[in-house]
């Protein structure tokens, strides 16, 4: 996985260069993956080092939300708890943010042992290997400011979102 | 809007979402517990894995000895055959390995210390932090639903 910030920094980009509504749901998609399927892994993990009776599925379970149908489902269980005439758009810009950080995902190396794409239909996994695992870390401090700052000049004003409405 | 989001189906859809995701993960802790590959495996199957590569992306050094090291990775600890100059506790690192089945411990092939993995752990805590103050400045929660701020 890329860096949070590294992802988050993607979603403010992409709604940057659109200038549509829902930012914030759509940078919440791009860290969904990480913070349902990673953080409790890690969590769960640094338990059992510690000693604790966690079972060992336990820390393998969560990571189907960093997979495309677990993302699928989580998107959309998210979104049902948006109001019904935001639901939709929720819904697309959750999933868009997740897809995102997928397609970061992807670009990394980690000798080859890949993300699983059609999981639970094929183990076959993935990965590009263009870059590091690390390599975000560099590009984090200063893009996460530089789309900050581009959102901010380009956001669309609250009338604009409204017009956009039917 | 589609009907499948409409407060109508919202009950009917979020149980079926529920039990996706409850049925693949139990599927796939199951599987990730099971697979026939890693240094687990081939410990209870030694004819079979001898000799062969043991890929091991991104574990954790635990422990240091004169002519080798120990990793830890959700399982473990591995023993690795391997210099362990160059190395702390506590450091990442990723290795190609291959299997001794004799000694029933991995030899180091080919390495790469993951320096910046403490800074990438900040980062991912910063994000998180950020996470949090996007959920209370990016929506706005009632009972009736979340809504998003703009």
């Amino acid at each position: 996985m890329a860096d949070l910030v590294t992802h988050m920094a993607t979603g403010l980009l992409v709604k940057a260069a659109t200038r549509r509504g829902h930012t914030a749901t759509l940078v919440l998609g791009t860290v969904l993956p990480d913070l349902v399927a990673r953080a409790p892994g890690l969590v769960f993990a640094r338990g059992r080092e510690a000693g604790l009776a966690i079972p060992e599925t336990w820390v393998h379970a969560p990571q189907v939300a960093h997979m495309p149908l677990g993302m699928l489902a989580l998107t959309t269980l998210l979104a049902l708890f948006f109001v019904e005439e935001e639901r939709f758009e929720a819904w697309r810009n959750l999933l868009g943010g997740c897809l995102l950080h997928l397609a970061l995902d992807l670009g990394q190396d980690h000798m080859g042992v890949g993300y699983m794409l059609a999981y639970p239909f094929s183990t076959a996994d993935f990965e590009l290997r263009w870059l590091s695992s690390e390599a975000t870390v560099w590009v984090a401090p200063w893009l996460g400011p530089l789309s900050l700052w581009l959102w901010w000049k380009r956001r669309p004003s609250p009338e604009g979102r409204l017009q956009e409405e039917p | 809007m589609p009907g499948w989001l409409s407060d109508r189906a919202r009950p009917w859809v979020g149980a079926l979402c529920l039990a996706w995701l409850l049925a693949m993960a139990g599927l796939y802790g199951h599987y990730s517990t099971t697979k026939p590959v890693g240094y687990r495996y081939c410990l209870q199957h030694l004819e079979e894995c001898r000799g062969s590569t043991i890929l091991l992306p991104l574990w954790r050094v635990t422990a240091l000895h004169d002519a080798g090291y120990e990793l830890y990775k959700i399982t473990g600890p591995i023993p690795v055959d391997g210099p362990p100059e160059g190395l702390e506790v506590g450091d990442t690192v990723s290795l190609v390995t291959t299997f001794d089945a004799d000694r029933e411990v991995v030899v180091e092939v080919s390495r790469e210390v993951h320096h910046l993995r403490q800074v990438k752990v900040g980062l991912g805590v910063l994000g998180l932090l950020f996470s949090v103050v996007l959920l209370g400045v990016g929506f706005r929660w009632s009972r009736a639903g979340v809504t998003p701020r703009g």
